[in-house]
C-alpha cells in the first residue's frame, strides 16, 4: 500500500470521527446529568448545579424559571421549568472559553414528585437565542390556570408581543394558542390577532417555536 | 390548574415565589451573587457520581471561566486603511464633484482611445507595476501613491468606468500583453476589471454584473494633473464578507429601516446594525436577513438607484465595512416614539419592555432633550395607537401624551440625565449614546 492510499485512509477515518463522534446538540443527557458540549479551552474539570437529583452543567446559566402543580391541587407533584442559557449568551466577552456564541438556550421540564426529579423533556428550540432577534429577545414565562404562558418580545423598528398559551394535558404540555400584538415603533396603528391551535397538535418537547412568531406585513 | 398555593414541598425550593409566576425573577447572569434569586437558591452543586469528576463549585460557579470582559474590542472599526476620513464628519456624504479629465490627446492607432502620457500599462499585478514603473517618464510611481492597504487601479480604469457605462464590453479592444510599453504614448489597459464599484458616498461606479462578485470601495478618483503626485492613480478597497448582492441587500434593508431621511440616522442604524451583528459573531448582512430587522423587502437595492436615501444607505453601510469610527459608540439597539409615550405603561399595561428587560436605564440630558424636541414636534398633541384586529378594524385606541410620567418624575433625574433603576437583576444596563430623528440608540453595559 503505498503512502497516498495510507493517507487517504487516515483521512477518511478522522473526517468520520469528527463527523460522527461529535454530537450536533450543545447538550448531551445521560442519566440524571445534562452535560454540556459547549467548548470551553481553559476548562479542564466538569461542574454541576445539582436540583434533587438532576445534574446540570454549570456552562449553563439558569435565566428562568417556574413550577405548577401537576395535581392541581398541591406541590407533592408538579413540574418545573427551567430556561438554561450558554454562559456565553449571558456574557458580553465572547472569551477564548467559551467561543460558539450561537449555541442555544435549552427548555427543560422536569417532573418532580417525592424529592425525585425526573427530567420529562429538554427542547433547544423553544426559547430563542439572543443572536436571533434584537431586544435579546425578550422572554418571560408565566403560570397560568390551565398550564402557561410564554411572553416574547421580539423585532426592531417593527415590534411584537407574542404570547404563547400552552395547556396541560397527559403528562405534557400543548401549545392551546397565539396571541400577538405588532406595530412600528415610528407608527400608531398596532395590529393584534389570536391564533387557537387543537389540543395535542405541538407538544412542547418537538415543537420548534420560530414557526409560530411571524411578524406581519405593517403599513 | 391553580396557581401555587405557596406551600412547596421540597427543600431546595425555599426561596420559591409565591405568586404562582416565576420562581426566578433573575436571570443567573448576576454573577455577583447579589441577585434576588439564583441558581443557588434553586439548585445546590455538589459531585455527580456519574461523571467520577470532582465538582469544585465555589460561591461564583462561573469565576474558573470569567475573562476579562472586552467590550469596547467589539466595536473596535475592523480595517486599517487610515487613509479614509471618518463618517463622523458629515461631509463624506456630500456628493463629490469629480474630477473633470484634461483634454487628451486621441491615439493615432486608434482614434477614441485616449492617450494618457503619464501612465504605464498596469495589468495590476504588483510584480509587474514594480517592472513597468522604470518606464515612467515622469520619475514618479503613480501606482504607488496614497496607498494604505489598498489595491489601485490606474487612470485607464477611469476612462474604463466612464466608457464602459455608455459602451458595450466589445467596443473595447482586447488587452496585448506584447504591447510595447515604453515610450511616451502607450494604449491604455481597458481590460474590464471585474466587481462592482462605489464610491464612499454610496454612488455606483461600476459593476461587471456578478451578483457573487467582490464589492470594492473607490476613495479616490484621479485627477489627471501629471503635477500631482499620485494623480491618476484609483485607489480602492475591497469590502470583506460582502458579494455584490448582498452588498445591495444590505443597503436595502437599511435603507427601509430608517424612517426620517436624515444623514446621521442611516449611519447610526447601520453601525448599530453592525455592532449586533458583530456580538452576535455574524455578518451584518447574515443579521439583517434574520428577524432582527423586520422589514418586508429583502432584496437587493438596484444599483440604478441613485436617489439620495439610496446613496445614503449604501454609504452607511460602506462606512461600517471600510471600518470607520463608529459614531454610535458601541449601541446595539434603538427605540422609537414607543419609549418615551409609554415608560412604565405599555399598550397592555406593563412597562415597555427596556424598563423590564435592563436593570437600570440612563440617558444623558442633552441626549435626551433632543429626542424629547424631536418627538414633541412629530406629535404636538401626544400619540394615539389604534389597535386594530385582523380586518383592520380598530377595536380601540389610547393616547399618550410626551412624555410619560416615569421621565417628568424628578426623582429619576441626576444631575447628569435620566437614570431610573428597574430592580430587575438581568446583569445588564442600558445608556442611551445618540438620538436622530425620532430615534434613541442604545448601548448595553454590564451593570
Amino acid at each position: 500500500m503505498n503512502n497516498k492510499k495510507i493517507y487517504c485512509i487516515v483521512a477518511m477515518l478522522l473526517s468520520t470521527s469528527l463527523l460522527f463522534g461529535k454530537s450536533s446538540r450543545s447538550y448531551v443527557v445521560k442519566s440524571d446529568t445534562i452535560w454540556s458540549n459547549l467548548e470551553c479551552k481553559s476548562k479542564t474539570t466538569a461542574s454541576f448545579h445539582r436540583f434533587q437529583n438532576i445534574f446540570i452543567s454549570t456552562d449553563y446559566v439558569l435565566k428562568d424559571s417556574f413550577r405548577i402543580s401537576a395535581t392541581g391541587k398541591t406541590y407533592e407533584d408538579y413540574y418545573l421549568f427551567l430556561t438554561l442559557s450558554p454562559f456565553v449568551q449571558e456574557r458580553f466577552d465572547t472569551s477564548t472559553c467559551y467561543n460558539s456564541p450561537r449555541d442555544k438556550r435549552l427548555f427543560v421540564v422536569l417532573h418532580c414528585k417525592k424529592e425525585r426529579a425526573v427530567i420529562n423533556s429538554i427542547n433547544d428550540d423553544f426559547v430563542l437565542n439572543r443572536y436571533e432577534y434584537q431586544s435579546e429577545p425578550y422572554t418571560k414565562m408565566e403560570a397560568t390556570t390551565a398550564g402557561f404562558v410564554m411572553k416574547y418580545y421580539i423585532g426592531s423598528s417593527n415590534r411584537c408581543y407574542y404570547d404563547l398559551y400552552f395547556e396541560h394535558l397527559a403528562n405534557s404540555f400543548y401549545l392551546a394558542r397565539v396571541q400577538y400584538s405588532c406595530y412600528n415603533i415610528y407608527q400608531t396603528d398596532v395590529l393584534t390577532d389570536e391564533r387557537k391551535y387543537k389540543p395535542n397538535q405541538y407538544k412542547i418537547d418537538r415543537m420548534n417555536i420560530r414557526s409560530f412568531i411571524n411578524i406581519p406585513k405593517l403599513k | 390548574m391553580p396557581d401555587d398555593p405557596g406551600y412547596g414541598c421540597d427543600n431546595d425550593l425555599n426561596n420559591y415565589s409565591h405568586d404562582g409566576s416565576s420562581v426566578l425573577n433573575d436571570s443567573g447572569s448576576d454573577d455577583s451573587g447579589s441577585s434576588g434569586f439564583s441558581w443557588g437558591d434553586l439548585l445546590s452543586s455538589g459531585s455527580n457520581g456519574n461523571s467520577g469528576n470532582s465538582y469544585a463549585r465555589s460561591g461564583n460557579p462561573y469565576q474558573p471561566y470569567m475573562h476579562q470582559t472586552n467590550y469596547t474590542n467589539a466595536f473596535t472599526p475592523q480595517g486599517n486603511d487610515t487613509n479614509y476620513s471618518s463618517y463622523g464628519n458629515n461631509a463624506n456624504f456630500q456628493k463629490p464633484t469629480k474630477p473633470t479629465p484634461p483634454t487628451q490627446a486621441q491615439n493615432p492607432n486608434n482614434p477614441g482611445t485616449p492617450v494618457l502620457n503619464n501612465q504605464v500599462t498596469n495589468n495590476n499585478n504588483t510584480t509587474d507595476r514594480d517592472v513597468l514603473d522604470t518606464g515612467n517618464l515622469l520619475g514618479k510611481n503613480p501606482l504607488k501613491k496614497n496607498v494604505v492597504s489598498s489595491d489601485v487601479l490606474d487612470a485607464r480604469s477611469k476612462t474604463f468606468f466612464e466608457r464602459l457605462q455608455n459602451e458595450p464590453l466589445s467596443y473595447f479592444p482586447q488587452y496585448n500583453p506584447d504591447d510595447n510599453l515604453s515610450g511616451n504614448s502607450i494604449y491604455p489597459d481597458i481590460r474590464p476589471q471585474t466587481g462592482t464599484f462605489y464610491n464612499k458616498s454610496g454612488e455606483f461606479l461600476y459593476g461587471d454584473g456578478n451578483i457573487n462578485g467582490k464589492v470594492y470601495v473607490v476613495s479616490q478618483l484621479p485627477s489627471f494633473d501629471d503635477t500631482i503626485e499620485g494623480s491618476g492613480t484609483i485607489t480602492y478597497t475591497e469590502l470583506k464578507n460582502v458579494t455584490a448582492d448582498t452588498f445591495r441587500t444590505t443597503a436595502n434593508i437599511v435603507m427601509q429601516e430608517c424612517k426620517t431621511k436624515g444623514i446621521n440616522e442611516f449611519l447610526y442604524v447601520a453601525h448599530t446594525s453592525y455592532n449586533e451583528a458583530i456580538a452576535n459573531n455574524m455578518t451584518m448582512y447574515a443579521k439583517l436577513m434574520t428577524t432582527y430587522s423586520s422589514v418586508h423587502d429583502k432584496t437587493p437595492l438596484s444599483d440604478n438607484n441613485n436617489s439620495v436615501i439610496a446613496n445614503y444607505a449604501r454609504a452607511a453601510v460602506i462606512s461600517t465595512l471600510t471600518g470607520d469610527i463608529d459614531p454610535t459608540k458601541g449601541c446595539r439597539y434603538w427605540d422609537g416614539s414607543d419609549f418615551l409615550a409609554w415608560g412604565l405603561h405599555s399598550l397592555n399595561g406593563t412597562p415597555h419592555n427596556k424598563f423590564e428587560e435592563y436593570d437600570e436605564i440612563f440617558i444623558p440630558t442633552e441626549v435626551y432633550n433632543q429626542y424629547l424636541r424631536n418627538q414633541q414636534h412629530a406629535y404636538p398633541s401626544g400619540i394615539t395607537y389604534k389597535v386594530r384586529n385582523r380586518k383592520g378594524e380598530v377595536i380601540r385606541s389610547v393616547t399618550f401624551s410626551l412624555p410619560a410620567d416615569v421621565f417628568s418624575d424628578q426623582n429619576n433625574w441626576t444631575p447628569t440625565g435620566f437614570r431610573y433603576v428597574t430592580g430587575k437583576h438581568h446583569g445588564f444596563r442600558i445608556e442611551a449614546v445618540v438620538t436622530a430623528g425620532l430615534t434613541i440608540f442604545w448601548k448595553v453595559l454590564p451593570r
